[in-house]
């Protein structure tokens, strides 16, 4: 909303878009059915890529990347072809039907340049968003590791970090019984440890060792990519 | 759908291209039918593709400023060669049309505009295969396109002197051309489901594009395969029959091939996902 208050945005071009990703279901566990299902959200702007696509692709010369890396969109100069919208993986670049251009998020560039953070960083209530240079941000939470629905780095190279919400990095939660306890699975009295389980076919929790974690963390995504959906809320 | 006028438009210039080159082609082989009517209807497919180009666009009043890139947007490229071809082919068709220019100027104008007309294919191309959609960033994009070209280009060539020129087509070049347009028909049954493979096999948005095009399209899909078959079947029964037929074959063949890419080419834009949101 700060977003949209701040640009004056019509309806239906939201620069900062929060995307709920949900999935899961049920899923058999010996005898029974839990459920596995999640949810999390990312929120996403222009991302002002390190190789920013739409710079490159923009036949018009509209799109431009000044030196602290901001991407700016001159819409002035801008044909309204939609090609940017075409290449971009992160949805960026927005068109105004109305008025025939293509825009996008600009990093709230004048309030930056007065040393003030962008509207989305300030209104943030539960100041999940930061802004600073790139390497300080990465110094402090690591390199990005894009999740669900996010795409690979090389891409574009986005300016972007993010602390995964562990819905989306954590591939199932975690058992509920003990592993000292026993589970009573079936009508027929056959009694099965946790153990038995992990082996079994139809096991649905399977422990990570760490060094399996982060190589199965993309596997784990992946894997959420072919169950889960993803639709944008609020912002108008 | 969205992309209708990129389609009118690609398919024109496509065409357009396809078909200077097989009336040079004949040109060059010293052929002694008159083809200029045959540049003359070149030239008007590439004015009615920029005019086409126009419509997609969202400031058409701006739209010279396509140009201003060519440095690093293959889209840029790929106006430069829609206008320096369309700019080269009118040319020609005016010098045959008004009789003007020396053999050697003709000849020079003619072969930069073939030229051109490659360039503008490649270009074409390569605005497509951008790295973040999957479906269009592979080989069958350029390959696809040079087919269409030179399909369109050898049953388009084919019709328009059949109509026009004096005399009529001699039957070898009718026969040459009948053989090139199933064997690049036969190129199109070949690529295509290699192309689906290839999108199976990638996962994520290409996956996604695959099942647009079979899936969510599959009766565009299918009746794109029909077409095809048809397209193949006329053009055999030309090499086989009566050559008093030729005539009234060309033109079905001609206008079931440009139907069968017009759907081809709808499914192109359909499989159009990109990887990310």
């Amino acid at each position: 909303m700060a977003c949209k208050d701040r640009n004056n945005l019509p309806v239906g071009l939201l620069w900062r878009r929060v995307y709920e990703v949900t999935g899961g279901g049920w899923q058999r566990r010996g005898a029974a059915w839990v459920t596995d299902v999640y949810a999390y959200h990312v929120s996403l702007a222009c991302n002002h890529c390190a190789q920013p696509i739409c710079v490159e692709v923009c036949p018009a010369g509209a799109i431009h990347q000044r030196d602290d890396g901001i991407v700016l969109l001159d819409s002035q100069k801008c044909i309204g072809c939609r090609y940017c919208e075409w290449a971009c993986p992160y949805g960026a670049p927005q068109y105004d039907k109305e008025a025939g251009y293509m825009t996008k998020c600009d990093f709230c560039v004048e309030l930056i340049d007065q040393g003030l953070p962008p509207a989305c960083v300030a209104a943030c209530p539960v100041r999940a968003l930061e802004f600073g240079p790139r390497e300080e941000l990465e110094a402090r939470y690591g390199p990005l590791e894009p999740v669900y629905p996010l795409p690979e780095n090389d891409l574009t190279d986005p300016a972007l970090v993010l602390t995964p919400h562990v819905a989306s990095t954590q591939s199932l939660p975690p058992p509920p019984p003990t592993a000292a306890a026993p589970v009573q699975l079936g009508l027929f009295g056959r009694t099965t440890t946790r153990s038995d389980l992990e082996t079994s076919d139809d096991t649905l929790y399977r422990p990570r060792t760490p060094q399996k974690a982060k190589a199965s963390k993309r596997q784990g995504q992946e894997k959420r990519g072919e169950v889960a959906n993803w639709e944008e809320v609020g912002g108008e | 759908m969205k992309e209708r006028t990129l389609v009118v438009f690609t398919l024109l210039a496509q065409m357009a291209v396809g078909i200077f080159w097989a009336l040079g082609a004949m040109r060059f082989l010293g052929t002694d039918l008159n083809l200029t009517l045959g540049f003359l209807v070149v030239a008007a497919l590439m004015v009615l593709a920029i005019a086409a180009s126009f419509l997609h666009l969202g400031s058409p009043l701006l739209a010279w400023r396509a140009l201003w890139n060519p440095r690093s947007s293959w889209l840029s490229r790929e106006i430069w060669g829609t206008v320096l071809f369309g700019a080269a082919s009118v040319l020609y068709a005016a010098l045959l049309w008004f009789d003007r220019g020396s053999p050697l100027l003709r000849a020079i104008i003619l072969g930069a505009a073939a030229v051109l007309g490659l360039l503008l294919l490649l270009s074409m191309s390569w605005a497509y295969r951008l790295r973040t959609v999957p479906a269009w960033n592979s080989w069958a994009t350029p390959l696809s396109f040079l087919v269409t070209a030179l399909l369109l280009g050898v049953l388009g060539s084919v019709v328009l002197v059949e109509l026009f020129a004096e005399p009529s087509v001699s039957v070898p070049l009718r026969r040459w051309a009948a053989v090139g347009a199933i064997a690049l028909l036969c190129v199109e049954f070949l690529f295509l489901p290699l192309w689906l493979v290839n999108l199976a096999g990638r996962g994520g948005a290409a996956a996604r594009a695959l099942r647009r095009v079979v899936q969510e399209r599959r009766a565009l899909f299918q009746l794109r395969l029909v077409l095809m078959i048809v397209a193949v079947v006329l053009a055999g029964l030309w090499l086989t029959a009566w050559v008093g037929w030729g005539p009234l074959l060309w033109l079905p063949t001609g206008l079931v091939v440009l139907a069968s890419e017009i759907l081809g080419r709808i499914l192109f834009y359909a499989a159009y996902t990109r990887e990310g949101v």
